[in-house]
């Protein structure tokens, strides 16, 4: 019996580490543009930007995953995401690429307007682009202001990932569940928790460590 | 010929009017001060040559070559290669916190690849010491004293190798104590090479190191000179007036 729920167990953390792995990769990159759209001096795409960063973090993650995986069929009459679990992985991916996208353009847009003006003329009067000015002068501030909120994301993101099974994908809480029914068993959703909260402690340290990295400058 | 020459430069904020027609001309290795009254138009001045602001009117030449003209649009790429005529020390330093000493004044030149990596190092120590930093090097901006930090400045500006160095009020965010060691730095690199025009309300330091006075009132320059015909035998009752209170502070 225990070899078996640690069988399935594994099997639906694996899905778990993918779609927050996966979703960082996404989701991290999608939101420095979007932070970039919501700063634009381009009226238009400003508040286009705004609009959807408004809507995605006005409401549930869960209703979102509804309605990108139905949503497409329903109203095109084509289900986009491909069928079986393949496809219920993509649309669950896509979904959390978006809302934390859309999370963390926001974290990304304080941090950089948070840093002084006076960085980026100084940086420019010395004849640099503005390119160079962000990356080789402003991106380490703001990494540094903003390691406390995305630790509280990346938490976020640990926990969110359950929400995947709204949807059918396999991922870990609902391995665990599967024994409740079938046998009775408590424990194996137990050992779920005891997952996470190792996932997350452990994101907890190296988020410790890197602010302690870059302690040495202020 | 002028190493500097600015012509009716106009600039506004909206509907006020900031510089309302401002000449300037200066010859190689002069150091000009400006002096005048809290929102003159010193800064924008100042903000204006380095590009941080675009006047709408007016012409800046640098050695006789045109580099700004308030008529004509001008690019990005433009505005980067003609600043470089140009450095700039800020009231405020603007040192950039996660590079040591040595690192913030070769930053640029080294991102533009002025010139061999290593000779950039080596100019660098020069100006590390220049300004008194030798055992500072290493150091990070948190770990210096405001008028260290604000020599750090200097020197990141010096490294460019500028036409024209710009100084706007670099001891006015300094305690008191510590404006001594930046003024001695600013005397120390007059010299027949250096041409620098330098905002500021030390009034003892711009007579002793100026050769030219230019005072800014309400947009205008108001009156200009050596420094022994502005402070000794000033014209212009607003500047009598201004003195009058610079004394009493
Ligand atoms: N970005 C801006 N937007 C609007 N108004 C501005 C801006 N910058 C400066 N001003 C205005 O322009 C005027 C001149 O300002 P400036 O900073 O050039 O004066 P200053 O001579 O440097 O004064 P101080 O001695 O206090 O530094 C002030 O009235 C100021 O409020
Ligand atoms: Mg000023």
């Amino acid at each position: 019996m225990f070899q078996q729920v640690m069988m399935e167990l594994t099997t639906g953390s694996v899905k778990t580490l993918e779609i927050f792995f996966l979703t960082l990769i996404g989701s991290l990159p999608l939101g420095l543009l979007i932070s970039f759209g919501t700063m634009s001096r381009f009226l238009p795409l400003k508040g286009l930007m705004k609009t959807i960063v408004w809507i995605v973090r006005g409401t549930p993650l869960m209703l979102q995953l509804i309605i990108i995986y139905y949503g497409p069929g329903l109203i095109l009459g084509a289900n986009i995401w491909g069928m079986g679990s393949e496809g219920r992985f993509i649309a669950v991916l896509v979904a959390f690429i978006i809302n934390y996208a859309c999370y963390f353009s926001e974290i990304y847009r304080g941090g950089i307007e948070s840093i002084p003006q006076g960085q980026y003329e100084a940086g420019e009067v010395l004849g640099l682009s503005k390119r160079q000015v962000f990356f080789k002068i402003v991106l380490l501030q703001v990494v540094k202001r903003i390691l406390p909120p995305m630790s509280n994301e990346f938490i976020n993101l640990v926990k969110d990932t359950s929400l995947a099974r709204i949807i059918a994908v396999y991922e870990l809480i609902w391995a665990g569940q599967v024994f409740i029914k079938s046998d009775g068993l408590i424990w194996p959703l137990f050992m779920t928790g005891a997952y996470y909260l190792i996932f997350s402690g452990l994101l907890t340290i190296a988020f410790a460590k890197l602010e302690k990295k870059l302690s040495y400058f202020k | 010929m002028a190493i500097l020459e600015i012509k009716n430069l106009h600039k506004s904020f909206g509907k006020t009017e900031v510089l309302k027609g401002v000449d300037l001309s200066l010859e190689k290795g002069e150091v000009l001060a400006i002096i005048g009254s809290s929102g003159g138009g010193k800064t924008t001045l100042l903000r204006c040559i380095n590009y941080l602001e675009l006047a709408e009117e007016g012409t800046i030449e640098v050695k006789g070559e045109l580099i700004y003209d308030g008529e004509k649009s001008i690019t990005d790429e433009e505005i980067r290669k003609n600043r470089l005529h140009f450095g700039m020390v800020f009231q405020q330093f603007n040192l950039f916190p996660q590079y040591t000493v040595k690192e913030n004044i070769t930053l640029a030149p080294k991102l533009l690849k002025k010139y061999p990596d290593a000779e950039i190092d080596s100019t660098a120590d020069e100006l590390i010491a220049k300004v008194g930093l030798s055992d500072k090097a290493d150091n990070y901006p948190w770990q210096l004293s405001g008028g260290q930090q604000q020599r750090v400045a200097i020197a990141r500006a010096m490294a460019m190798e500028p036409d024209i160095l710009c100084f706007d009020e670099p001891t006015s965010a300094l305690d008191p104590e510590l404006t001594g060691e930046v003024l001695r730095v600013i005397k120390s690199l007059k010299s027949k090479d250096n041409t620098m025009v330098i905002v500021t309300h030390e009034m003892g330091f711009a007579k002793e190191v100026a050769d030219k006075i230019v005072f800014i009132d309400n947009g205008k320059v108001e009156a200009a000179g050596s420094p022994a015909e502005i402070f000794d035998n000033p014209k212009s009752e607003r500047l009598k007036s201004f003195l009058a209170a610079m004394l009493k502070a």
